[in-house]
C-alpha cells in the first residue's frame, strides 16, 4: 500500500496542496525540499502553472500573459486579475510624472526614510494622502504590507490584545505575531463573536477589520462592529486596500461611506491597487503618526519608496481626486457584471464591490476550468486551499473604471461558456 | 509487513480551534502542535462505527492534537499527523486490543454511543452511563472515493512510536462551518478544560463505508 512521493498518477499529486509542505517532524531542516520538489515538478503542469504566469504588457484592460505550460504568449486577454480599479497606473498624466522625476533624482531614494530617503516628493505625497482623508497627518510604507506590519508591531506590546476578523490579510496577522501581543479572531463580520473575545480582558485592546475583504469583496459591518469596540474601550483600525479611492462621497473609503469616518481611529490604505502604484500608508491624528515614525521597524529598516512612484502616486491621486466619474463608471461597471453574470447562473458569492468572486467550489476542477478561461481569452486568477477553505475555490474577479462594456460582455460570455461546459452552472 | 485492518460503516470527523499552550501541554516534547493562526492550533475529534476487525465491531472516539508530519525523503505522502491523547470504545476487547497494539491512552470504561443521521448530518453522542461525555456533529459535502495516509504518533513511557494509517473510502470534507461540538465535564475531557476549544469546526470530514488499515508501528 506504500504510495511513493513523485507518485506518477497526477489525480495523486493533486489531491495534495501546498499545505502539506507546510512543516514537518523529524531534526533535519531540509527534509521537506525533497518531498515538495517531487511533487512541485508534477503539481506544477498539473495547475499550479496558473500562478506566477508573467505579463508582456501594462496591466490595463488587455493584457498579453506568458502561457508557460504551453510555451506561448497569449495577447489581448481581458484582464480580470489586475487590481487597476481605477485604470489610473498606465494614464499619461502618471507616466509623465514618473518620467521627470527620474530625470531629478534618479532611480531609487537610496536611504531610509528616518535617514537620507526621504525625498520633497515623499514629504508631499504624506501631506496630500492626509489631506484627502480628511486626517491631521499620514505616514507612507514601501508596501501595504509593511504598513500593517509596522503599524500593529509598532503600536501593541506584550500583554496587549488585538482581535481580528478572521478574514484578515496575512500582513494583519504578521503584524500581530511580531507585536507579541495577545492575537485573536473573531468570526467574519460577526460582532456578538467579536464582544465575545473583547470582553474579559483588562488593558489595551485593538480591532483590526477590513473596508472589503479581498476574496469575497463583502464590506466589513462596520456600525455594529464599531458600537462593540467603543463598548469594550477598543480602538479600531480598518485596512481599506481595496476600498480606498472608490468607496464613500469623496472616495476616502468605507468608513465614509458608513458615515463613520471620524469614529474609526486608524486608517490604513495601498496605493497598489487603486492607485495602480506601490506602497501603504497609514493616515490618522498627529500624535498617532509621530508616534509611528519611530516605531514602526519595517518603514525605517526599508529604503524609502521610490521617487519616480511616490511622483506617479502624487499624479494619480490628482486624477482619482479630480474625476470622480472614474468611481461611478467603477460602479456601472460592476453593477452591469454583478447582473450580466447572476442572469447566466454565476454564483458570485457575498460581493458588494469590485472584487466579484466567480465561485467553483470545487477543488479539483478549478485549475481545469481556469486553463479553459486562459486558452479562451480570460486572464483571472484561480484560488483555491489554503488561500480559501477547503472547497471554496473561486476566481477572483477585479472590475476596473477602465474595462469597456464590451470587455466586459466579451468576458462574461466566455466565463458562463466555460463554467456551462464544465457543469458548474447549469 | 504485517497489516491491520478495521471495517467501518462510518468515520465522522472535525477540526476546532484550540488554544496553542494548552496544546502543547498535551503534546510530549518531540512533536510540536500545528498552528492554524497564530497562536491557535487544533483539536481533531473523530468517532468510528467499526463493522468488522480482529476484535469484532464496536465505537470509538478519539481525541487528537493534529500535529506537523514526519516527511521522509523517499517515502510516502502524508495527508496530515496526529497524536491521540484519549480514545474511548465501546468494548473492553477493542480497548485491549488498542492499548497493547497501538500504544493508545483510553478511557479505561467501555461508553455507549449514539449516532444519527438524517438530511447530511451525523449527529454523534458520546455517554458514560447516562452522562454526557461529548456531542458532535458533522455535515456532509460532496463526496469522493480517496486513500490517505495519516502519521499517528503515540508515546509508550519514553519510547516515541510511529504509526502510518491508511483510510480508504468515499470521502466528504469542507469548511462550511456548519458542524458543531459540545464537550461536557467528564474525565475524558479534562484535558480540554482551558483549552479554549472553539465549538464550531473549521473543517468537517466524513468517511463512508471503507476501511482503515494500520502498517506495523516504527520506533522514531
Amino acid at each position: 500500500m506504500e504510495k511513493k512521493t513523485g507518485a506518477t498518477d497526477i489525480a495523486d499529486t493533486m489531491a495534495y496542496d501546498y499545505s502539506n509542505f507546510y512543516s514537518a517532524s523529524g531534526e533535519d531542516l531540509f527534509d521537506l525540499l525533497v518531498p515538495f520538489q517531487e511533487w512541485y515538478q508534477e503539481a506544477r503542469p498539473g495547475g499550479y502553472y496558473q500562478f506566477e504566469l508573467p505579463i508582456h504588457s501594462a496591466p490595463s484592460t488587455r493584457v498579453d500573459v506568458e502561457d508557460t505550460k504551453a510555451g506561448v504568449i497569449r495577447k489581448g486577454l481581458i484582464n480580470f486579475a489586475s487590481y487597476n480599479y481605477l485604470g489610473l497606473s498606465y494614464r499619461p498624466e502618471v507616466k509623465e510624472a514618473i518620467k521627470a522625476a527620474v530625470d531629478r533624482f534618479g532611480a531609487g531614494s537610496s536611504g531610509s526614510p528616518i535617514l537620507s530617503g526621504t525625498t520633497a516628493l515623499l514629504r508631499e505625497l504624506e501631506e496630500k494622502i492626509a489631506r484627502f482623508k480628511g486626517k491631521e497627518a499620514a505616514l507612507v510604507f514601501p508596501t501595504g504590507y509593511s504598513a500593517n506590519v509596522g503599524l500593529i508591531a509598532g503600536l501593541m506590546r506584550s500583554g496587549d490584545l488585538v482581535v481580528a476578523d478572521q478574514f484578515a490579510h496575512a500582513s494583519v496577522v504578521d503584524g500581530m505575531i511580531l507585536s507579541k501581543a495577545q492575537s485573536r479572531f473573531f468570526r467574519h463580520n460577526k460582532p456578538e463573536e467579536l464582544d465575545r473575545k473583547l470582553r474579559d480582558f483588562r488593558g489595551k485592546k485593538l480591532v483590526v477589520v477590513e473596508g472589503v475583504y479581498s476574496m469575497d469583496g463583502d464590506l466589513v459591518a462596520l456600525p455594529d462592529i464599531l458600537k462593540v469596540t467603543h463598548a469594550n474601550g477598543a480602538r479600531i483600525l480598518i485596512d481599506e486596500a481595496h476600498s480606498t479611492f472608490l468607496f464613500g462621497e469623496n472616495g476616502r473609503g468605507v468608513a465614509e461611506h458608513f458615515g463613520l469616518d471620524e469614529e474609526v481611529d486608524i486608517h490604513l490604505g495601498t496605493f497598489s491597487k487603486s492607485l495602480g502604484g506601490q506602497g501603504g500608508f497609514v493616515a490618522g491624528s498627529k500624535a498617532l503618526i509621530d508616534y509611528l515614525r519611530g516605531f514602526s521597524r519595517s518603514r525605517f529598516f526599508s529604503c524609502a519608496l521610490a521617487p519616480p512612484v511616490v511622483a506617479g502616486l502624487i499624479a494619480a491621486l490628482g486624477i482619482a481626486e479630480k474625476e470622480p466619474e472614474l468611481r461611478k463608471k467603477l460602479w456601472s461597471n460592476v453593477d452591469f457584471m454583478q447582473k450580466r453574470l447572476k442572469e447566466g447562473g454565476v454564483d458570485t458569492g457575498d460581493s458588494q464591490s469590485q472584487v466579484i468572486p466567480i465561485m467553483i467550489r470545487n477543488d479539483a476542477t478549478i485549475f481545469g476550468i481556469g486553463e479553459q478561461l486562459f486558452h479562451e481569452g480570460v486572464f483571472i486568477n484561480p484560488v483555491k486551499y489554503p488561500a480559501v477553505g477547503k472547497h471554496k475555490s473561486r476566481f477572483r474577479m477585479s472590475i476596473s473604471a477602465a474595462h469597456t462594456r464590451e470587455d466586459l460582455e466579451e468576458g462574461a460570455d466566455v466565463i458562463i461558456r466555460v463554467l456551462k461546459r464544465s457543469g458548474v452552472i447549469a | 509487513m504485517e497489516l491491520t485492518r478495521y471495517e467501518f460503516k462510518h468515520c465522522v470527523g472535525a477540526m476546532f480551534e484550540m488554544s496553542t499552550t494548552a496544546a502543547r501541554k498535551i503534546l510530549p516534547v518531540h512533536l510540536q502542535p500545528l498552528e492554524v493562526q497564530h497562536t491557535r492550533s487544533v483539536l481533531a475529534v473523530l468517532a468510528f462505527q467499526f463493522t468488522d476487525s480482529e476484535v469484532g465491531a464496536y465505537d470509538e472516539v478519539v481525541l487528537s492534537v493534529v500535529t506537523p508530519p514526519r516527511m521522509e525523503p523517499g517515502k510516502a505522502l502524508p495527508t496530515a499527523a496526529f497524536y491521540p491523547f484519549m480514545l474511548a470504545t465501546s468494548t473492553e476487547a477493542a480497548r485491549r486490543h488498542a492499548i497493547e497494539r497501538w500504544h493508545l491512552p483510553h478511557f479505561m470504561k467501555d461508553l455507549d454511543f449514539s449516532f444519527d443521521s438524517s438530511e447530511g448530518r451525523m449527529r454523534t453522542r458520546v455517554m458514560d452511563e447516562g452522562t454526557p461525555v461529548l456531542e458532535l456533529t458533522v455535515t456532509e459535502h460532496a463526496f469522493e472515493p480517496v486513500t490517505w495516509l495519516y502519521h499517528c504518533f503515540m508515546l509508550d513511557d519514553a519510547d516515541r512510536l510511529k504509526v502510518n494509517i491508511f483510510m480508504q473510502a468515499p470521502h466528504s470534507q469542507h469548511e462550511e462551518e456548519t458542524g458543531e461540538l459540545i464537550l461536557h465535564p467528564h474525565p475524558m475531557t479534562d484535558a480540554l478544560a482551558d483549552a479554549d476549544v472553539a465549538t464550531y469546526p473549521f473543517r468537517e470530514e466524513w468517511y463512508r463505508a471503507g476501511i482503515q488499515t494500520f502498517e506495523e508501528v516504527e520506533h522514531l
